[in-house]
């Protein structure tokens, strides 16, 4: 995982509600493991039905092309817990969301993919939906170090990250080198575990 | 840390009241990492052929290997044809993960429900009439609805394709803790009104985002009294108030439903397993950091009209108008109108429908085919309407049709089709064409979630038969 430490783009504005998982990476673009989920992303949204880019899709507007911030509304990322739309998102090239909020598996998703998901206090969301959707693009500035977000108007926006998540994204870590590290600990608590509840592992009708 | 914790099943007298969230958490906590995660240990892992997929190339590339294949099953469902004579190839699109899950189970000695299995069915429907599911144990696979499973007292999830392949290196899951969160559902259901309806009501009521964060048990009288299967479409949709784990206390009916089960316990294995899950509930005086309620006494069948699963009416009801809707609010709901070609006002029964879908691990288990097709009394699908039964697994396929419910159907002129996820996701070629409308006991409405351009309304699998029969969004109640 690419680490993830600072990023300056033009913020891309999509501003709604509930953009769920099956809008960011529809099924037709999960067919195969070959597909590039970049193509995929906002699939229904941004093709118009001969294939095309429909040009009045945010994402098809050039002023907005090379961005790597997503600007949306509330509950972002429902539904669906397939992981590709975050994929879609990273490939896309798109390594920060931020939103009035999140659901629990896009969130997690996010992490586990060197994405920042920020979830902006109202009075702050509001502040960058009226900067962002300007005929001029805003440009934002995100440090993951110092959990601010700064805006090319001077604002400078603080957002709360978990201390262990911050690292995850600095160092790019993998975290299942992280928990098999703690091999020692798992095979002791698997054992107390196993002698407590004997059912849990030796079931029914296995080898 | 380990030792300063006490067994889910050992009440100490001194210790605080413990909800049922917290004692199966604790139980499986083997490392507090900060910030509120946890590093849990996973007994039950089930795996799909898509959500797995890139999982197994990573754990390929990386050199690592499965860490407890015992604790570890697949099954093929997503992607899967559901030809009534399916093989492996009948939806080209899918072979890849069909036989790359395959390979995989193969090579890891992972226990698999293949394409041609007795045992093969949608993931959360094999997973409890297979005993997989168990009180008070983790269970995870990646799909949003493994909820389904809390149905048992199992603290069940739904997870994402990185997770996929953490489990499968190590067992174990850091997890953020959810806070506790009650719903007591009381009264008697009325004729005609199913768990889908209270379900479908509680989201209405309670939105989308109620649950994000959270942990969803399920109490009260109307659900004490409710069969495994009912508590298991409540459960399944936790997901769409936007809650990962949604559960309830096992009781009796719990157990007389695992009772000889394969993958059960059995024996003297069974009575332990028995004496430790009678503990599972929560403590009087147990905290929560909300409790809601219903009463369903009077309930009606629920339908939806819009593109979230709380854009929901009684079935008598109209879309509401914009007026009654708060301003930001407003411009979504045009949205939704307008893909839904309904406008604010229209009432919802006799509208016409093109497609009839009952299936999906919310209503697709014998339960759910048998009182759908009692419903049927020897009428016909209305011309021009398109239903289909896609039973949640093949063994729930091969049980109804040794009580000829499939014939019920299929005269009635019904699909009868093999088990898989369907139209519930629309990834293989089982599709609601484009600005349609369909009537679906799946979980999800949202834009293009059938098929591009799909309107779906989702309801019980009694509403779907009346709509199928009427050839409109019917009431199973006034059936003509
Ligand atoms: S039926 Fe639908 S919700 Fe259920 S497991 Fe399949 S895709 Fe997921």
């Amino acid at each position: 995982m690419e680490p993830l430490i600072e990023l300056s783009s033009v913020v891309l504005p999509l501003i709604r509600d509930n953009v769920d998982t099956d809008a960011i990476i529809p099924a037709a673009y999960m067919r195969s493991l070959a597909t590039d989920p970049a193509t995929g992303l906002f699939g229904r949204w941004r093709y118009r039905a001969d294939g095309s880019d429909d040009p009045d899709f945010v994402l098809n507007d050039p002023r907005y092309r090379g961005t790597r911030i997503l600007l949306s509304g509330a509950n972002f990322g429902c539904g669906s817990s397939r992981e590709n739309a975050v994929w879609a998102l990273e490939r896309y090239g798109i390594r920060c969301v931020i939103a009035l909020g999140f659901s629990d598996i896009f969130h997690e998703n996010c992490f586990k993919n060197g994405v920042l998901p920020i979830v902006a206090a109202p009075r702050d969301h509001e502040r960058l939906v009226q900067l962002c959707t300007q005929a001029q693009p805003a440009v934002a500035r995100i440090d993951v170090k110092g959990s601010t977000i700064a805006t090319a108007g001077g604002d400078t926006l603080h957002f709360d990250l978990d201390q262990r998540k911050r690292a995850l994204l600095m160092n790019g870590t993998d975290e299942i080198d992280v928990t098999l590290a703690s091999g020692a600990r798992i095979r002791e608590f698997r054992k107390r575990h196993r002698r407590d509840k004997p059912w849990l592992y030796a079931n029914g009708d296995r080898q | 840390m380990l030792q300063g914790l006490h067994s889910a099943d050992v009440t100490r007298r001194d210790a605080p009241p413990r909800s049922l969230l917290a004692k199966i958490w604790d139980d499986h906590m083997i490392d507090d990492l900060g910030g509120g995660v946890d590093l849990l240990q996973v007994d039950r892992h089930v795996l799909q052929e898509v959500s797995s997929a890139a999982a197994f190339q990573a754990l390929r590339q990386s050199g690592r290997s499965v860490a407890a294949p015992g604790q570890t099953y697949a099954t093929q469902d997503h992607i899967l044809s559901t030809l009534p004579n399916r093989t492996e190839t009948s939806f080209a699109g899918g072979v890849e993960f069909i036989r790359f899950l395959r390979r995989n189970c193969n090579d890891y000695g992972i226990t698999l429900f293949d394409v041609d299995d007795p045992r093969q069915g949608i993931v959360h429907v094999v997973a409890a009439e297979l005993g997989i599911a168990l009180p008070g144990c983790t269970f995870v696979c990646g799909d949003s609805h493994t909820a389904t499973l809390g149905a048992f007292g199992a603290l069940s999830w739904g997870i994402g394709t990185s997770e996929v392949g953490h489990v499968l290196a190590t067992q174990t899951l850091t997890q953020e803790k959810p806070r506790p969160l009650r719903i007591h559902i009381d009264g008697t259901l009325a004729r005609n009104v199913t768990p889908k309806d209270i379900i479908l009501r509680v989201i209405r009521e309670h939105g989308i985002t109620a649950g994000v964060g959270h942990a969803i048990e399920y109490a009260g009288s109307t659900v004490t009294a409710m069969t495994m299967e009912g508590r298991m479409t409540i459960c399944n949709m936790s997901i769409e108030m936007g809650a990962r784990f949604g559960f309830i206390a096992p009781d009796d009916t719990t157990f007389d439903y695992l009772h000889g089960r394969p993958f059960a316990p059995q024996d003297r294995a069974w009575d332990a397993a028995l004496a430790s899950w009678r503990a599972l509930k929560s403590d009087p005086g147990a905290a929560f950091v909300r409790s809601l309620s219903l009463d369903v006494g009077t309930l009606k069948p629920q339908v939806s009209w819009g593109t979230t699963p709380a854009d929901v009416v009684d079935i008598d009801a109209s879309v509401p108008d914009l007026e009654s809707v708060a301003g930001g609010r407003r411009e979504a709901m045009q949205k939704a109108l307008a893909y839904m070609g309904l406008a604010p006002g229209q009432r919802l029964e006799g509208l016409p429908v093109d497609v009839v879908f009952i299936g999906s691990c919310t209503n697709a288990r014998l339960s759910d085919l048998r009182a759908a097709a009692a419903l049927i009394g020897g009428r016909k699908v209305a011309p021009r309407v398109r239903a289909l039964v896609v039973p949640g697994s093949t063994s729930v396929r091969r049980a109804a049709e040794r009580e000829g419910i499939d014939r019920i159907f299929t005269n009635a002129g019904f699909e009868w089709r093999a088990a898989g996820c369907s139209m519930c996701l629309a990834i293989n070629d089982d599709a609601v064409p484009p600005g349609a409308r369909a009537v679906s006991t799946s979980n999800r409405n949202f834009e293009g979630r059938q098929g591009p351009g799909a309107r779906t309304h989702l309801a019980s699998p009694l509403t779907a038969v009346a709509s199928a029969l009427a050839g409109s969004i019917a009431d199973p109640s006034r059936l003509a």
